[in-house]
């Protein structure tokens, strides 16, 4: 079992559309794009951004084929902006995670998109079907507020502040 | 000079010399006549004649010798001696006769027999008469040839000694009998009467029978209407008793027949000793009775087939078939079985293609469907088979009705595909409800925590304690539900069992609870393990749950806990031996139920579920799991699992 660690955010509440500077480096804001039908999760994933103090900004899409369009720009999302990172959930109404992710996988304007799976399923053939699907990661929602944070936390740290997207 | 005769005297002189003349003359014709006549005698005396002479030449022979020596006269007379043709081994006494006879003429028979061989070197039987001819020293012999009546003679001596033979080595006793005594009998006849032969001879023929046959019926009687009946012709055979000379009684067959001999009827018995055949009778009798009883009380219907016809079967089949032996045997065995089988197939296609195999020396063993008389039908199961009684070919069939154990067989079924869709139900009931009830846990679990999070002590003091109930009660559900998880696991989630080295499946238990055998202080020894076939990650589960249950349990003494393994060939026992606070014996038997705690929680965590897991992984590798315990004095917690697959 990991311990579990309750997050203490060393940086102070944070605006969403200010840009804060660290270590000399300046903090570029990111655009998060949550896939996610149940607006509890909703709900708890950006409270743990703003538990991270990091302002970024996420926007929030409650089934597959609305995340579609608003990759694609298409209808409502005409304006939208491609995500620097998009944060999906599998089982959803209409279309669900798995035909979510395979059409980013393959198509070649959105591929590049790093996908994190986000999701309560623990099943085995999921994460295996995830990955066969290009998934660029696999998370299990944890049961535990405090890991749930941490999670996210993590997330955080290594997508966008480690990992060097395009 | 002598006077000169007168011619008166010459006249009467010469008439003297007539007279003389003619006596003489009728002298010499009397001599003549007489010599004729015995010339004749002696040739036509039917008889072949000779005289012999003292040096024993043959001086005269008659016709009768010719034709017997096979020579004329002129190669007889004065030119043969009697041993010549006279046989080597009669010449002693014959030429001692000789001798005899001249001494005294009556010192020699005058008659007795010799071996002649003629001339054509014939063998002739001679019956001879000789006498010394008076005044002299010769001797007429007639021999009269009996050479036919002696073969003949020796003929009948050598047939009667070859019956004799017969008679007396036949392995059958052979008795002649006349009127009411045995006149003969052979030596067989003595051996089985065990007496000798004049014992035997004098004996009343009585004294070797019983008074009595078994039956009651006198034997005598049952003799004297025999000797009628062979009278009649009917030569046939009886059994009967009869008794040795020392009056044992034994079985014998007895048969008459009538001989004639001389021109007499006789009457030949034969007797056999049957003893041993009669043994042999009764003990196939015996055994006959023994079969019969054996075959009549068998449980199971046993019938033989003739033919397609039913020959004989015993009280079950009637019993089975719901019928009288009237109705059964004689009938073709089609009338007892339904048109069609089960499987759909004609019962005669499929009876005649096992007939075929059986006829080849299979036995069949095969579930049949058979129609009772009262034409209710049951399922039998058929064993099949031919047998050869007294050179004939039968099937036999021995029908076993399963008619109940199908049916039993048949709920069997029904219940274990019941408790199977039970089983797999309340699997996949066990799953799907505590994975279904993550995600509603989830929210539940995360918002309370989220609520305390933000708003503890910012609210009042009662609120703190609310919202501190619900994340406890929420975070405990959420242990159940894990732990519920993890059992309905076992069963669906588990591995094919692999050869597994039981030594690494305990280090990694242990380094899994590396941090509470640290913080408890606990020792743990370890015996060395086998390699066996199991599912790795379910055995780590099974001792996980084992040493962290023995030191979660631990009495004021340090935790010791020892783990062995011992060989008992088809299973290995494993045990898991602590020196904690023990177990109550009244709870022993409930602490493999699932849910089932004995202890407080706030004591004692756990969702008690930890061993009903251990059953279930012991369970799924065939083999099980218990526990000896006392009170204070720590538990040992064994579990066995198979050596092999």
């Amino acid at each position: 079992m990991v311990k579990a660690l309750l997050f203490i955010s060393p940086y102070p509440a944070n605006n969403k559309t200010k840009v804060s500077m660290t270590n000399d480096e300046q903090q570029k804001m990111f655009d998060i794009l949550l896939i996610e039908d149940n607006p509890g999760d909703v709900i708890l994933i950006k409270e743990a951004f703003k538990e991270g103090q990091t302002c970024n900004n996420l926007t929030v899409v409650g089934d597959g084929e609305a995340a579609l369009s608003f990759l694609r720009k298409e209808g409502a999302y005409k304006k939208s902006s491609c995500p620097d990172l998009v944060l999906l959930d599998l089982n959803m109404p209409r279309k669900d995670g798995r035909e979510v992710l395979a059409e980013i996988k393959t198509d070649p304007v959105l591929k590049h998109i790093p996908v994190v799976v986000l999701t309560s399923s623990e099943a085995q053939q999921d994460i295996i079907n995830a990955y066969n699907l290009q998934a660029n990661c696999y998370i299990t929602k944890p049961v535990d507020l405090k890991q749930f944070f941490n999670v996210v936390k993590l997330i955080e740290d290594f997508w966008l502040k480690t990992a060097k997207l395009p | 000079m002598a006077k000169k005769p007168t011619y008166l005297e010459l006249v009467k002189k010469i008439d003297q010399l007539e007279k003389k003349c003619a006596k003489y003359a009728s002298v010499d014709e009397q001599y003549r006549n007489a010599e004729s006549i015995y010339r004749t005698f002696f040739e036509n005396s039917g008889a072949a004649t000779i005289i012999v002479e003292d040096d024993m030449t043959v001086s005269f022979a008659n016709k009768q010798f010719e034709n017997l020596y096979g020579a004329g006269k002129q190669d007889i007379e004065g030119k043969i001696r009697w041993p010549d043709f006279v046989h080597k081994e009669d010449l002693e006494f014959m030429q001692h006769y000789h001798i005899l006879r001249r001494i005294d003429p009556q010192a020699a028979p005058d008659h007795y027999e010799f071996r002649m061989i003629n001339k054509l070197n014939q063998l002739k039987y001679i019956v001879n008469t000789a006498a010394v001819i008076p005044g002299t020293k010769k001797s007429i012999a007639s021999l009269i040839d009996i050479t036919d009546r002696k073969l003949a003679e020796e003929a009948l001596n050598e047939s009667e000694a070859k019956f004799r033979t017969l008679f007396e080595s036949a392995s059958d006793t052979i008795i002649l009998a006349d009127r009411d005594r045995f006149i003969d009998c052979n030596q067989k006849t003595l051996d089985m009467f065990g007496c000798s032969r004049e014992e035997f001879l004098a004996a009343n023929p009585q004294k070797f029978w019983p008074e009595f046959q078994p039956d009651g019926k006198p034997t005598l009687a049952l003799v004297i209407e025999a000797i009628k009946s062979a009278l009649r012709g009917d030569t046939s055979s009886f059994e009967i008793k009869h008794c040795r000379y020392d009056g044992t009684i034994f079985d014998s067959e007895l048969t008459f027949t009538i001989v004639k001999l001389s021109g007499k009827n006789y009457l030949q018995a034969i007797v056999r000793d049957i003893t041993e055949r009669k043994i042999t009778e009764i003990a196939l009798k015996e055994g006959e009775v023994k079969y019969r009883t054996l075959f009549e009380s068998a449980i199971d219907t046993i019938i033989l087939i003739n033919n397609e016809l039913i020959a004989d079967c015993n009280l079950a089949t009637l019993k089975m078939f719901r019928g009288t032996r009237e109705q059964l045997i004689g009938h073709p065995t089609w009338d007892f079985m339904p048109e069609f089988q089960p499987d759909g197939l004609l019962s005669k296609d499929m009876a005649k293609e096992k007939i075929q195999k059986a006829l080849k020396g299979e036995t069949l063993f095969l579930e049949w469907r058979f129609v009772r008389c009262d034409g209710s039908i049951f399922d039998a199961e058929l064993t099949f088979n031919t047998i050869t009684l007294k050179g004939e070919k039968y099937f036999q069939a021995i029908i076993r009705d399963i008619t109940e154990r199908k049916q039993a067989a048949e709920q069997m079924k029904k219940l274990t595909q019941e408790l199977e869709r039970s089983n797999t139900d309340l699997a996949q009931f066990a799953y799907v409800a505590s994975h279904d009830l993550q995600e509603p846990l989830r929210m539940v679990t995360s918002f309370v925590q989220l609520l305390q999070h933000r708003y503890q002590g910012k609210l009042d003091k009662a609120a703190d304690e609310f919202i501190s109930y619900a994340v406890d009660g929420a975070s405990h559900m959420q242990r159940l539900i894990n732990d519920l998880l993890k059992y309905s696991r076992v069963g669906t989630h588990g591995k094919t069992l692999e050869p597994t080295n039981f030594n690494i499946v305990i280090s990694h238990a242990i380094s899994n609870l590396s941090k509470m055998i640290t913080e408890n202080d606990a020792i743990i020894n370890i015996d060395h393990l086998p390699t066996i076939p199991a599912d790795y990650m379910q055995l780590v589960q099974l001792f996980q749950n084992l040493i962290s249950n023995a030191i979660k349990y631990h009495s004021k003494k340090q935790p010791e806990i020892l783990i062995r393994a011992i060989n008992k060939s088809d299973f290995w026992l494993f045990s898991v031996r602590d020196n904690g606070i023990g177990i109550d014996k009244e709870y022993i038997d409930k602490i493999f139920i699932i849910f089932q705690r004995l202890h407080n929680k706030s004591k004692y965590p756990g969702t008690g579920i930890g061993l009903s897991i251990c059953k279930k992984i012991a369970e799924r590798h065939g083999g099980r799991i218990w526990v000896e315990s006392k009170l204070g004095q720590g538990s040992t917690f064994y579990f066995t699992i198979p050596s092999k697959q």
